[in-house]
């Protein structure tokens, strides 16, 4: 046994132990399977708002984006900069009312606002839809990892890796999700750091003297358009889109329910920039690789380690890079798979479908769909080459964009009502799907349409936007004491 | 007040990441700071501006 395989399944048996065990602590009621009782702590809250978000997406492409094209991979960092102040502004409100009306979704409480079934069974089915592309492309880095360190093929490697995460997830919960958040933070935390300060140290004396390499020989690679090349346009149509999503994840949305306090909310928003300097060392390890003529593809972090310049420590930083890349896989993995399935029977099944279920039978059926739902991945995982999950990741991202407006309306603006809710809702999912579909199936047609190449998520966006303004103001406001419960205006 | 001051500001700092500000202001190599080339650094400045006032704003109760 390799000092790789020694790491990578210790570190999955040590998960799977703090999952399970973390697990235990609850009452295991619906609140507490999903929402962790309401009882989150800032380490907790920490950790799960930030490691939720920094997905093996993150960690594979930040370096691979240098590589092909320079500066524009600043982009992450610059809608990070942003991206979550929202959470900072609806989330205190959105714990109290989740307290208060007992809600532990993000569509349950925009569709309790819009008093509409249909707002949350559709924000239901469109999450779920919009989590499997995700999902895929965390197995696919767990897959990458596996098969590195052990030969085994990426969808059987992606598979036990799966199987441990939805054991977690399954018999621990949110507070399974967690607490392994919190171990796989601190893993791509430590291991991230000192790789990134590492390499360069070793291959060019450190980090500075790095960078005066970049500048004599690559000199385009650190000002935009760069190598890509990327326009000033798509640069800012790339954050600006980034930005609007961002705090719309149904999985990272829904944290808001598990904090302790309102004001463990925003502490989390305050502190969540501190996370943002994870990806800076992946732009160190970026910039290395493109002064070594690395690959521009997601395999650029462990061609790295295999550079002969750093020498006799190799294995075994490829085997904590194997590590950094399982952690950060699992922990947008186990919280996609937590949200998805309880979302299936919360959102879809309860909330849209109006189904009457007692507590415990819907805790269960968030067990079966979280089962259901990696499986799903895998399946997909082993039927594509990559491609067609990269294409729909563009129709995953447009998604929780068309939850900004419902969900900014309905918790400010005393206007919005069922009718415009629906409608705004049904436009906006329906147009994103629309274009994709159209994206996919005739270009000619869709390049036609939108000739300035603007984002799918945007369109529909705006699309919705328009829909939800122009309806409530020609329709009835909601009755005021509705209102009020929801603390709007 | 406060919290209007605030959302002024994140639209101002959302406006310093994107063109035409990022790129007037902060599309250089020069000039270095710790080594770092301007373009990363101007960016990891924005971050820890909005870290700053985000910590402002929860000491000081905004938008609770």
């Amino acid at each position: 046994m390799t000092l790789a395989h020694g790491v990578v399944f210790g570190y999955l048996a040590l998960v799977l132990v703090v999952g399970v065990v973390a697990g235990r602590r609850g009452g295991g009621g619906v609140a507490d399977f999903v929402a962790g009782d309401r009882a989150f702590g800032p380490v907790l809250m920490y950790f799960v708002m930030g490691a939720t978000l920094f997905s093996a997406y993150a960690l594979l492409g930040t370096p691979q984006r240098v590589v092909s094209k320079g500066s524009d991979a600043f982009y992450i960092l610059a809608y990070g900069a942003v991206g979550f102040v929202p959470v900072y502004f609806f989330g205190a409100r959105v714990r109290r009312l989740g307290a208060k009306l007992g809600c532990v979704t993000q569509a349950e409480l925009i569709g309790g606002r819009f008093g509409s079934r249909y707002v949350c069974g559709l924000m239901g089915v469109a999450t779920v839809l919009a989590f499997v592309p995700y999902l895929v492309i965390q197995l696919k880095g767990a897959g990458m990892v596996m098969a590195a360190v052990t030969g085994w093929d990426p969808t059987f490697g992606a598979a036990v890796v799966y199987t441990v995460v939805m054991m977690y997830v399954v018999l621990g919960g949110v507070r399974g999700v967690g607490w392994t958040n919190v171990v796989q933070g601190i893993a791509m935390l430590i291991v991230v750091w000192g790789l990134g300060l590492w390499i360069p140290h070793v291959l060019y004396g450190g980090v500075p003297e790095m960078f005066d390499r970049v500048i004599a020989e690559r000199p385009d690679t650190l000002v935009l358009p760069g190598p890509g090349p990327t326009s000033d346009g798509q640069y800012t149509a790339e954050i600006l889109v980034s930005i609007l999503g961002f705090s719309m994840w149904p999985q990272v949305f829904m944290k808001c329910f598990t904090a302790k306090s309102s004001r463990l909310v925003q502490l989390s928003a305050v502190l969540y920039p501190t996370f943002l300097f994870f990806l800076v060392p992946l732009l160190f390890i970026g910039y290395a690789a493109v002064l070594e003529g690395g690959p521009a593809d997601d395999t650029v972090l462990l061609w790295m380690l295999d550079r002969p310049a750093l020498g006799g420590i190799g294995p075994a930083a490829f085997a904590f890079v194997a590590f950094a890349i399982l952690a950060a896989s699992m922990s947008t993995g186990d919280a996609l798979l937590h949200a998805g399935g309880s979302i299936l029977i919360r959102d879809v099944v309860v909330g849209g479908m109006g189904r009457k279920l007692d507590d415990r039978t819907q805790t269960a059926g968030m067990r079966a769909s979280i089962v259901l739902l990696g499986l799903v991945a895998l399946f997909v995982l082993g039927q594509s080459a990559g491609t067609s999950v990269v294409d729909l990741l563009l129709l995953a991202y447009a998604i929780p964009i068309q939850f900004m407006p419902l969900v900014l309306a309905g918790l400010y603006w005393r206007r919005a009502n069922a009718s415009a809710g629906a409608a705004a809702l049904s436009v906006g999912v329906g147009s994103a799907v629309g274009l994709f579909a159209l994206q996919q199936l005739a270009p000619g047609a869709y390049a036609a349409l939108n000739p300035w190449g603007l984002q799918i998520g945007a369109i529909a966006g705006a699309l919705n936007l328009v829909t939800l303004v122009a309806v409530a103001l020609s329709t009835r406001p909601m009755p005021a004491a509705h209102l009020e419960h929801y603390e709007v205006g | 007040m406060r919290e209007r001051l605030a959302i002024a500001y994140f639209v101002v700092s959302t406006a310093a990441l994107v063109a035409p500000v990022y790129t007037t202001l902060g599309n250089r190599i020069e000039p270095r700071v710790f080594g770092l080339p301007w373009s990363l650094v101007y960016v990891l400045g924005v971050i820890a501006a909005n870290f700053a006032v985000l910590l402002w704003m929860y000491r000081k109760g905004v938008a609770r």
